[in-house]
């Protein structure tokens, strides 16, 4: 029987619910098949152990222990794995960056900002003691090796782009150059300075990396080369160079680390015939033995990174030497003297990676270049491998570097 | 485990919620202990010998005391001899282990003694099933960080219950919004006050603690926004934890809409057995000192926590005393701006790691330690967040439920704002997945208490 109506009279459902039910469903539906799909993906998909976009292993499915369990350590692990193997994780990276600068209207994501068309890793705090920690390996290798030797020791530290952003833009943070500058120059007294900074600007800086383009570099590297020279020696800017392209289209490691991209730029080197054929060897015995290597252009595993297209990328050791005319040869052919009489002229650089693409250029001023690397060899043993005497050395780091400076090994 | 990861999010939230719906009504309870005594294996191994132990002193403290109900003099003896050991559990690893306290120990501890308590008391009847009991303390979803809830608030539901789609719908939106706090809100201030490092001026010092205070509102009521939403989706109705604390316009209304569940617990669990407010003016003002003492060292056992606690003691005696009254007089924005200053002081004194911290910290603050007011960094900071935090302040308030009230008054903004729900509710469930994956997790701030 049916209630009787009346004016008073309320529904026993709630007006809203008949159409809300409907709803309800499928909201549920859509939130059951977002978790249907993602779990499905799981087990179907093989799992991947390299990111091209993060440059990084991924984290591999942990193996079920008691003590893996026990320790903790097995939730932990299996929370890195299913976040590595996450579906369109690169398209969800991107949304989380585009969703805090975009969304949220910040400044920064992660310490990442994008500004002036290129993107960065934003530094603003001056780590005195990473600088004190640098060049104290830097008087390490200068009393150990070099105070009595007869070597002619220079640095030079080179200025990231957030430098350049900061003259552009004097309220973008960022460390107090002018501090560091201080700093080093009162620690490492026994060395030259070699400024560069007035030979680079923003665009000396790929807009995706942190490093800076080789076919920009030639002012910088005459200025190195002018400070550590001679009246008698060469400069790069006396060099003829051809710009030719590596790669089309080169996305630096910043867009992995900021999981953003913007437009690709293309990566040039500079060659010529003292270049192509001069000879490089690496400590570690690799295969290429030219000063650029193409392997790394195309190479998509573990370490990839075509800014290694110059020397090879991360050594610890590299010698180069030049089999053109001799640089001191031609100068005194030029002069009408007899080459013979002339010493062969050696470099060494204590470097970073910025050192691999400039290095090249220093080919135009000497015979032999050694660069050395003490992130990867510890200066203890460098003994073993190079003698130094009347050589020209140069402390080549970026600031960069220097202001995380850690990973230079401490000597044994 | 954390709400806010991958793996709970994707793999055990959905198994262990689409189980219980599946399942017969009489294994449900005991797939909800199994699922999460697996939750707290898998999130906090080393805790599960002082899980055991609460549990077991519950149940059969429970069950002992029932039986020697007419022994007054055993009872007693009994009773605070079953609340030492939790207590004295509790103090040792807070004291003595800090680094390897149990996850979510203040609270379970407390549901457990609480309980016990009142069954000495006789407001509360012994539970005799295991299961049922060893649910109700450690039900997954307010195990960890709360709501503290009594027996009395959920024994009809441990017993029986239905979850109806309404339940299922509304606990999972209340869920999202809780994981939407988290994730987007209170994880993206952590990142920042992290990343600004040391203040280096007085205006960092101030945005420091703004957004500290702010981040612990948003990330703890997250939580119980989660645990709540959890709980309906299992067909429970957990008790409110917030109830937009920073509208208060006193210190005393604050604490009665900040975790709201502590309040209550050391309102009828010692404020009232020491007397409450019946024995004059004096004594009321030292139970209020003692309580909010005992709610400072609940956090931690640390100088900074106990002048926290008798920091919020001391005010609530002075506005007892005169202030509430003279304050009466002075127009709600001003009693609103001093509730806020002394929630962002006592919060400054919460989040140091020593009393000598928090101290420097507030000189900082004030501006005696000649700091710059303002430099190039700060200013990048205050825009960086300027935005984010335009959109956070106003959600501490009422806003939501207000429009969600005028628009259930008009028919076609209710369904317009249904049928957006359906595509928006799975969306902020893709971005915080998008945010879960690219940061590294963050436990919440009370895991740690």
């Amino acid at each position: 029987m049916k209630p009787k109506k009346t004016d008073n009279h309320k529904p026993d459902i709630h007006p809203q619910t008949t159409w809300q039910k409907p709803l309800q469903l499928l909201m549920l539906a859509v939130l059951f098949l977002c978790w249907l799909s993602v779990g499905l993906y799981y087990f179907i998909s093989e799992p991947k152990d390299y990111s091209s976009a993060e440059r990084r292993r991924l984290a591999a499915a942990p193996v079920l222990t008691f003590s893996s369990i026990k320790n903790g350590f097995y939730l932990s692990s299996m929370e890195n794995y299913v976040k590595d193997q996450f579906p369109a994780r690169d398209s969800f990276r991107n949304v989380k960056t585009a969703s805090s600068l975009y969304g949220f209207l910040r400044l920064q994501d992660n310490g990442y900002a994008i500004r002036d068309g290129h993107l960065t890793l934003m530094d603003m705090t001056l780590n005195d003691a990473s600088v004190t920690y640098a060049c104290t390996q830097m008087q390490y290798l200068y009393d150990t090796y070099l105070a009595d030797s007869g070597c002619r020791v220079y640095y030079c530290i080179i200025p990231d782009k957030n430098y350049y952003l900061q003259l552009t833009d004097p309220s973008y943070p960022t460390l107090d150059y002018e501090a560091m500058d201080i700093q080093i120059h009162e620690l490492l007294d026994f060395a030259s300075p070699i400024n560069i900074s007035d030979d680079l600007t923003l665009s000396s800086f790929f807009q995706t990396d942190t490093h800076w383009k080789q076919e920009i570099l030639v002012p910088a590297a005459d200025t190195i080369l002018s400070a550590m020279s001679a009246e008698d020696r060469l400069t790069s800017s006396t060099e003829e160079y051809r710009v030719e392209t590596a790669l089309d289209s080169f996305h630096g490691v910043l867009c992995g680390n900021m999981g953003w991209n913007i437009p690709s730029e293309p990566m040039h080197y500079l060659t010529n015939d003292r270049i192509r054929s001069a000879e490089a060897s690496h400590l570690e015995n690799r295969d290429c033995n030219t000063v650029y290597d193409p392997y790394y252009l195309t190479y998509d595993g573990p370490g990839a990174d075509p800014y290694s297209f110059f020397l090879s990328g991360s050594s610890a050791f590299i010698t180069i030497k030049n089999t053109a005319a001799s640089p001191a040869a031609s100068e005194t052919s030029a002069a009408g003297e007899q080459p013979s009489i002339m010493q062969s002229r050696e470099l060494i650089v204590f470097r970073d990676s910025f050192g691999s693409s400039i290095a090249p250029l220093f080919l135009a001023g000497y015979d032999q270049i050694t660069l050395i690397d003490t992130r990867y060899i510890n200066p203890s043993l460098l003994g073993d491998y190079i003698t130094f005497t009347d050589q020209d050395v140069l402390f080549l780091y970026s600031t960069l570097l220097i202001n995380s400076s850690y990973s230079l090994k401490a000597p044994l | 485990m954390i709400f806010s990861s991958i793996t709970f999010l994707y793999f055990f939230l959905p198994i262990i919620s689409l189980c219980y719906h599946i399942i017969p009504t009489r294994f449900k309870n005991a797939w909800l202990l199994m699922g999460s005594l697996l939750f707290y294996i898998l999130g906090s191994p080393a805790g599960l010998p002082y899980l055991l132990v609460v549990l077991l002193t519950g149940y059969f403290g429970g069950l002992l005391l029932n039986a020697l109900n007419e022994k007054k003099l055993l009872c007693r003896i009994l009773f605070f001899s079953f609340v030492f050991l939790c207590i004295a559990l509790l103090f040792f690893f807070k004291y003595f282990e800090p680094d390897s306290l149990p996850v979510g120990i203040s609270f379970f501890t407390f549901q457990a003694v609480g309980y016990l308590a009142d069954i000495y008391l006789n407001r509360q009847k012994t539970e005799k099933n295991p299961v049922t009991f060893f649910t109700f303390i450690i039900f997954f979803p307010q195990l960890i960080a709360g709501p503290i809830v009594r027996f009395q608030d959920i024994s009809a539901e441990l017993i029986s219950r239905k979850a109806t789609l309404d339940d299922i719908t509304d606990g999972l939106k209340r869920f999202l919004l809780g994981l939407f706090k988290k994730v987007l809100v209170a994880d993206q201030l952590s990142g920042a006050i992290s990343s600004w490092g040391m203040p280096s001026t007085v205006a960092l010092h101030w945005m420091v603690a703004i957004a500290y205070t702010l981040q612990i509102y948003y990330d703890f009521s997250a939580y119980s926004d989660m645990a709540i939403g959890m709980g309906r989706l299992f067909g429970f109705h957990l008790p409110e934890n917030f109830n937009y604390p920073y509208i208060s316009k006193s210190i005393t209304e604050f604490w009665r809409r900040w975790h709201m569940t502590l309040g209550s617990w050391f309102r009828d669990y010692v404020y009232i057995p020491l007397g409450g407010s019946r024995r004059g003016i004096k004594r009321t003002c030292f139970n209020l000192l003692v309580v909010f003492a005992l709610t400072g060292l609940w956090h931690g056992i640390g100088w900074q926590f106990l002048s926290w606690g008798l920091f919020y003691g001391i005010l609530l005696v002075l506005e007892k005393s005169f202030l509430l009254k003279w304050m009466e007089r002075c127009p709600a924005w001003i009693r609103r701006c001093y509730t806020m200053l002394m929630v962002i002081l006592g919060f400054v004194i919460f989040r140091s790691s020593s009393l000598s911290g928090a101290w420097n910290f507030l000189q900082g603050m004030s501006g005696v330690l000649y700091l710059p007011l303002w430099d190039r960094n700060t200013a990048f900071y205050f825009r960086d967040l300027l935005f984010p935090l335009c959109l956070f302040i106003p959600f501490c308030t009422p806003i939501l439920p207000t429009l969600r009230e005028l628009s259930s008054k008009n028919q076609k903004i209710a369904k317009a704002g249904a049928i957006i729900s359906i595509a928006a509710y799975p969306l902020v469930f893709l971005l915080c997945s998008a945010w879960i994956i690219t940061e590294t997790p963050q436990p919440f701030l009370y895991f740690q208490f």
